[in-house]
């Protein structure tokens, strides 16, 4: 057996363990998601809005430059069915009027509270609070980036879990009720609940939002949508069941106030800052060796915008694979460190061996094997249904990902249902080889250089998908 | 190996087909049924809405409705948001359609989880108090969530001999059970103050152990507010569990007559911080003057929020502020700290700026400004002196 | 007499048909809107004898239509309809300007009684049926 042969069958093998891991991913999520069902139907959800013991939540909005959709946005956190909320929003030095918009329409005026920086943050110039009686505070502040801009909201936050979202991410009425419902079952241990974020491209919003779920036309669209069902609903739910969720998205996610504050925060200047907190919030956990819950809520949803152009798409797929690898590259040290548990020993290694690595190995993979086939090193009458298993089982790894989709209910018009189903098939070839390349690109450049690259233009831009240009 | 190998590809290739098949076939037909349900609920909603507001309905035609599960989901919708007469009207036709006994029958008898769940959410919007029995039975279900449901079930009937059964249930509860069940009892009022009074006394001798959960029942209480729970919290506040003790100073808040102040003062040198904290929160709701030195006494406490709660509280007791002002002179940096916060949080800071400007300041608020310069926290002082520049 | 104007701000449909049906029964005119824009737009041209508004709506929530009525001059009498339960909430409401504020869930009965106490003082003898 020649060396090239081998190397073929080992990357077809590769192959093929890693869609047998995102299946046994998707067996756990669905025991997951079927306990969790039963109490997400019929727990206490409505209940809590009259509860006392609901908990009051801060809802921190980091807005540069957000002067034509902020109000709209406070608006649609204003409607939020909660018990006690306040909506902080923090102006990062936006050099539009996104101040004064907020003043003038919910008429704002400066106050002065008493506030601990408990984090450290840019020069808070001042606060305001809304004289009508609505629970709306505004901190203007310098500018530093996203993560800073929910620091100081965090400074500013009266209540013992905050919220923090984008202000172009369109909410449904009870996803924050949804969410919460985690911390009140097991409030001595929970410490994040992260949501479910699903594509908003195609569906019809009404005053913020979604009256009617349609899949998107386009055909980048279309393939986003099958990718966010497959990693929301039948990767993550099983990853919280196994207490190793690695993301807590920082465009929809509610921490503990006092956690984030005891791992010191976001971290400035990161391009995942939502994965970095998360995998901080593990480490310090653990080390501590204190019980705590990082949970997935999949029933909480928030829709967002996704890339409608492929130059979009490409940067925006660069820049998370990039936020990736800074982070392995940061806890490398929990790998394979029985002290971490789970996080350490399946969770962050699952993560390198088939998130980092994973695009690599395909990319030769896609290069070596046809030239071996064609050149005759390969025995085609095995390598070809090998290639064919392992595209299978990526299909029908998203197949599974529709079925435990169902129980939303979304995308039941008969044109939809095909176009998910063609799409999930058909999303192995082509979108996925292009993913790959793009993963590829991202890896020439070295974490610990501090350019940032194409970070400085998003500024406080969306971390979890950044707006397309029409 | 290719004889494995295409056997398996082929297994493979035929499920996700079938799979892939039966989804969207499945899609299809639930499609079809989502418009037919909307379509009958659109017709449910007029109905309902014409029966709620008048009296006398079609009972032939609703007892075809009955059978349908969109109608009775369309029937408990309504239930939520309606009170008073109206909700009589809608419970009345419930009854006469025998809809209560089919789901009290359902609680009784269903072997799945989720049938047993759904009938005794039904029974929670009826209220009826012919389901008490029932309901009363399910406290005993193995189902967690049946058992809660039922507690909160058994609430909105209002029912008060429900709280001895609930108060043996929340012995076995785990925490959260425990706090769902607490929730529950706040609905019952005032009516349930006599028994969860004697339940946190800890000398109920009808219940068996030594009550667990107390503090939560000292929260309860402090929530419903009745003053017939004062004696009860009084004695809670000498509990050996510091927990308990937080909870009965902050419930002793809103139950405490003025009869209490002296223990809370007392309370105010209580060993635990939380304690200290509730205790000064708890006087300030009281607005007795004669708390007023002890509340000072602890704007100089070792915990920042024992010191934010009482100046708090001093700034809503009747002269109180005086002696809030009075602690801008403390020896203590932290009880300085304390007061300027509040202060500049009660906006008196900003108040006496502005009168400063245009000259109508009193003695109190010079002296204010004053001691802010002193204590070196004029830099918001000159910020607004900037402020001003710039504007005029 | 002219029939009393009357307009419903309420975004859900069950209960906005609810409140109609039954201020009918009154024998009021009513208006009904679903959103707070458009609540904002008819009480700026016209002139109602009396508005019950929600809290929560899409477009404008309900006090910042109150208030930007009342920044235009107009007066009218304002029942706040709303979830809202804390006291604070409900101070503010009626400090910025409304007459009154019912609390949801909230009986039709109660609620016409006191709609039928802000027209009276109109000079509206609102019929009982």
């Amino acid at each position: 057996m020649s060396f090239i042969e081998l190397f073929s069958y080992v990357i077809l093998i590769y192959f093929i363990v890693m869609e047998l891991q995102l299946l046994f991913m998707s067996v756990v999520s669905f025991f997951a998601l079927r306990r969790d069902q039963f109490t997400s139907m019929h727990g206490r959800l409505h209940d809590m809005l009259t509860s006392d013991t609901t908990p009051p939540v801060s809802i921190i909005i980091p807005a540069y430059n957000e002067a034509a959709g902020i109000t709209e946005s406070v608006r649609s956190m204003a409607m939020l069915k909660y018990t006690r909320k306040e909506i902080i929003v923090v102006n990062d030095g936006s050099s539009d009027e996104t101040v004064q918009r907020m003043i003038d329409e919910f008429r704002m005026e400066p106050i002065d509270v008493p506030f601990r920086s408990s984090l450290e943050t840019q020069v808070i110039h001042r606060v305001y609070k809304s004289r009508l009686p609505l629970p709306i505070v505004l901190v203007d502040k310098e500018n530093g980036g996203k993560g800073d801009a929910i620091n100081a909201g965090i400074n500013i936050a009266a209540y013992p879990y905050v919220m923090a979202t984008d202000a172009d991410m369109v909410l449904d009425d009870e996803c924050l009720l949804r969410a919460v419902r985690h911390f009140v079952e097991d409030r001595s241990r929970t410490i994040a609940v992260g949501g479910n974020v699903r594509p908003l491209n195609g569906c019809e919003v009404r005053r913020g939002r979604v009256t009617n779920v349609v899949l998107p036309r386009r055909p980048i669209e279309l393939a986003q949508v099958v990718e966010y069902i497959r990693s929301f609903l039948s990767a993550r739910p099983g990853w919280s069941a196994l207490g190793s969720l690695l993301i807590v998205s920082g465009a929809f996610g509610i921490f503990q106030k006092r956690a984030v504050i005891e791992v010191g925060g976001f971290r400035h200047g990161h391009l995942g800052e939502d994965i970095e907190l998360t995998m901080r919030l593990h480490r310090h956990y653990r080390k501590k060796r204190i019980p705590y819950r990082i949970v997935y809520a999949p029933d909480a949803v928030a829709w967002t915008e996704v890339p409608l152009t492929r130059q979009v798409l490409r940067k925006q797929r660069i820049r998370w694979h990039r936020g990736l690898m800074q982070v392995i590259w940061q806890y490398k040290a929990m790998l394979f460190n029985p002290r971490y548990g789970i996080v350490g020993l399946y969770g962050l290694p699952a993560f390198v061996a088939f998130e980092f690595v994973a695009p690599i190995v395909e990319f030769m993979g896609w290069l070596v094997v046809p030239a071996s086939v064609i050149l005759g090193f390969l025995n085609w009458e095995i390598a070809i249904p090998l290639l064919l298993i392992s595209l299978v089982l990526g299909a029908g790894n998203s197949l599974i990902g529709l079925f435990l989709d169902e129980r939303f209910g979304y995308y039941n018009a008969p044109g939809d249902a095909a176009k998910l189903l063609v799409y999930s098939v058909g999303e192995q070839l082509g979108m996925r080889q292009r993913t790959v390349w793009w993963r590829v690109r991202a890896m020439f450049w070295n974490p610990r250089r501090k350019t940032w690259g194409d970070m400085q233009r998003t500024g406080v831009g969306n971390l979890g998908a950044e707006k397309g240009p029409a | 190996m290719s004889e494995l190998i295409l056997p398996i590809l082929a297994t493979l290739g035929a499920v996700t087909a079938a799979a892939g098949s039966s989804l969207f076939l499945y899609k299809l037909v639930r499609h079809r049924r989502e418009r037919f349900d909307e379509f009958r609920r659109a017709s449910y909603i007029g109905a309902l809405s014409e029966m709620a507001t008048r009296s006398g309905y079609p009972l032939d035609m609703l007892r075809r409705w009955s059978p349908d599960g969109v109608f009775l989901e369309t029937l408990l919708e309504f239930l939520k948001f309606l009170q008073g007469g109206e909700r009589q009207n809608l419970l009345r036709l419930a009854r006469e359609l025998g809809i209560v006994e089919r789901f009290v029958t359902e609680l009784r008898t269903a072997k799945r989880r989720n049938a047993r769940v759904e009938a005794v959410k039904a029974l929670a919007e009826f209220a009826d108090p012919a389901s008490a029995d029932a309901l009363l039975e399910a406290l005993r279900d193995p189902v967690d969530e049946v058992r809660w449901q039922a507690a909160g079930a058994l609430a909105k009937i209002g029912d008060p001999r429900a709280v001895r059964p609930l108060l043996e249930v929340l012995q076995r509860e785990s925490d959260w059970g425990a706090s769902r069940i607490g929730d529950t009892l706040v609905a019952f009022g005032p009516a349930a103050v006599p028994d969860l009074a004697r339940y946190a006394l800890l000398s109920d001798p009808s219940l068996s152990s030594t009550p667990a959960h107390s503090p939560l029942i000292a929260r309860v209480l402090g929530i419903i507010g009745d003053v017939r729970a004062e004696p009860a919290m009084l004695s809670a506040l000498g509990s050996a569990d510091p927990e308990l003790r937080i909870r009965a100073a902050a419930a002793l808040g809103t139950v405490g007559s003025i009869a209490c102040v002296p223990a809370l003062r007392r309370a105010l040198r209580d060993p635990g911080w939380e304690v200290r904290a509730q205790a000064a929160a708890a006087l300030g709701r009281q607005m007795d003057g004669r708390a007023i030195e002890s509340l000072r006494e602890s704007m100089r406490d070792e915990n920042w929020w024992v010191r934010q709660n009482s100046a708090q509280a001093l700034s809503e007791i009747p002269g109180g502020v005086s002696a809030l002002v009075g602690g801008l002179e403390d020896d203590d940096r932290f009880a300085r700290d304390a007061a300027i916060e509040r202060l500049m949080a009660m906006g008196l800071v900003r108040k006496a700026v502005e009168a400063v400007k245009d000259g109508s300041a009193g003695e109190e608020q010079r002296f204010i400004l004053r001691r802010l310069v002193v204590l070196g926290r004029g830099e918001y002082l000159q910020e607004e002196a900037a402020n001003e520049k710039v504007a005029g | 007499m002219n029939r009393p104007q009357v307009l419903v701000a309420e975004d859900d449909r069950v209960v906005s048909l609810l409140i109609a049906r039954s201020l009918e029964g009154v024998g009021a005119q009513i208006t009904t809107v679903y959103d707070g824009l458009d609540a904002l737009e008819v009480g700026l041209t016209t002139d109602f004898n009396l508005v019950l508004l929600d809290q929560v709506m899409p477009g404008l929530l309900g006090v910042e239509v109150l208030q930007r009525w009342i920044d235009d001059g107009k007066d009218m009498p304002v029942i706040m309809v709303s979830a809202l339960t804390a006291e604070e909430d409900i101070v503010r409401c009626l400090e910025l300007g409304a007459v009154d504020f019912i609390r949801k869930p909230f009986s039709v009965r109660e609620l016409l009684a006191r709609v039928k106490v802000h027209l009276r003082a109109q000079g509206f003898e609102p019929d009982i049926s």
